[in-house]
């Protein structure tokens, strides 16, 4: 049961945020950024390449080592959650990450919407966060 | 469950094989022709694998993002949900890539398209003296093997997809 990593990817695909919570997570700079923007465009060719109306894009990517979530707010911004294959709860705890989002960030007046964020107060509660669901979980 | 369709792909990454059981969104809707539609599930399937393999979390010395990879290299990935369809994949150590789109809450179908490898396209394509490797393919057999074997693994109950799509 482990939480890796946390991306936030704008509504044009540029990564606005990154945090890694476990050192072999870590991916180069260079890499992020693109595996970032690939990840916009391939949710979007999924929704094209539906077999039904109305697909809103991948929500959950399963591989071998990880799972990924996906959620995509109303305004196209979207947060990246890698897990592992056992974890449980995970798009509760992407909502709340949401909400420290729009507590933390959203309100912050300095931050300028779609760029990067360097915010102490959101690095910290989400650290806290992603802290106590490990410890829930273990429990 | 029910399923939408199943792509096939050789290792060149041309489509072998197309079977749709339900598509109520039509081509058209989306990439434009059935070939581009095919072209773009193996894109999608082709970057996907790459996406794992240098996003791995285990893997200390991550490839970096576009470097080649042998087949089976890697981080492979199983499937992905959508919110409203689940597209299921499986790649042999030869190349062949099968493609399953089925209803989102699907278990994980691994296995099943293993077997599905395993007893229907081996037994009734590969095994076919006329079958040239590697390319596309028609033939009434295999598809009424595969509608058989979907059924006896309950992928085949359309009337819930069909529901849910209305």
């Amino acid at each position: 049961m482990a939480v890796y990593s946390l991306y936030v990817i704008n509504k044009s695909g540029g990564l606005i945020y990154n945090r890694d919570f476990a050192e072999a997570a870590r991916v180069d700079t260079n890499d992020s950024l693109r595996l970032a923007s690939i990840w916009h465009s391939l949710h979007a060719i999924a929704s094209q390449l539906s077999p039904v109306p109305g697909c809103t894009g991948i929500e959950l990517l399963e591989a071998d080592t990880f799972n990924l979530h996906c959620f995509q707010t109303l305004t196209g911004t979207k947060f990246l959650l890698v897990v592992d294959p056992h974890a449980s709860f995970i798009p509760a705890l992407l909502l709340r990450i949401y909400e420290l989002y729009s507590d933390f960030v959203m309100k912050n007046p300095f931050y300028e919407t779609e760029q990067v964020i360097k915010c102490e107060l959101f690095d910290e509660a989400v650290e806290a966060l992603v802290r106590r669901y490990l410890q829930q979980a273990q429990a | 469950m029910g399923c939408f369709n199943l792509y096939i792909f050789n290792r060149q990454g041309t489509c072998i094989y197309y079977h749709e059981w339900f598509r109520p969104k039509s081509v058209k809707q989306g990439a434009g022709t059935l070939a581009d539609d095919q072209k773009q599930m193996f894109g999608l399937f082709w970057t996907l694998s790459n996406f794992c393999a240098t996003l791995d979390p285990k893997d200390q010395t991550k490839p970096q993002l576009g470097t080649p990879r042998k087949i089976g290299q890697g981080c492979k990935f199983k499937s992905f949900t959508t919110s409203s369809y689940k597209c299921n994949f499986l790649e042999v150590p030869s190349g062949i890539k099968l493609v399953l789109n089925t209803h989102r809450e699907a278990p994980d179908l691994t296995d099943v398209l293993q077997a599905l490898y395993d007893d229907i396209f081996v037994e009734y394509v590969v095994k076919n003296p006329l079958y040239v490797p590697g390319q596309p393919f028609q033939s009434d057999q295999f598809v009424n093997a595969l509608n058989a074997f979907l059924r006896q693994n309950g992928l085949l109950q359309q009337q819930q997809i069909m529901a849910a799509a209305s």
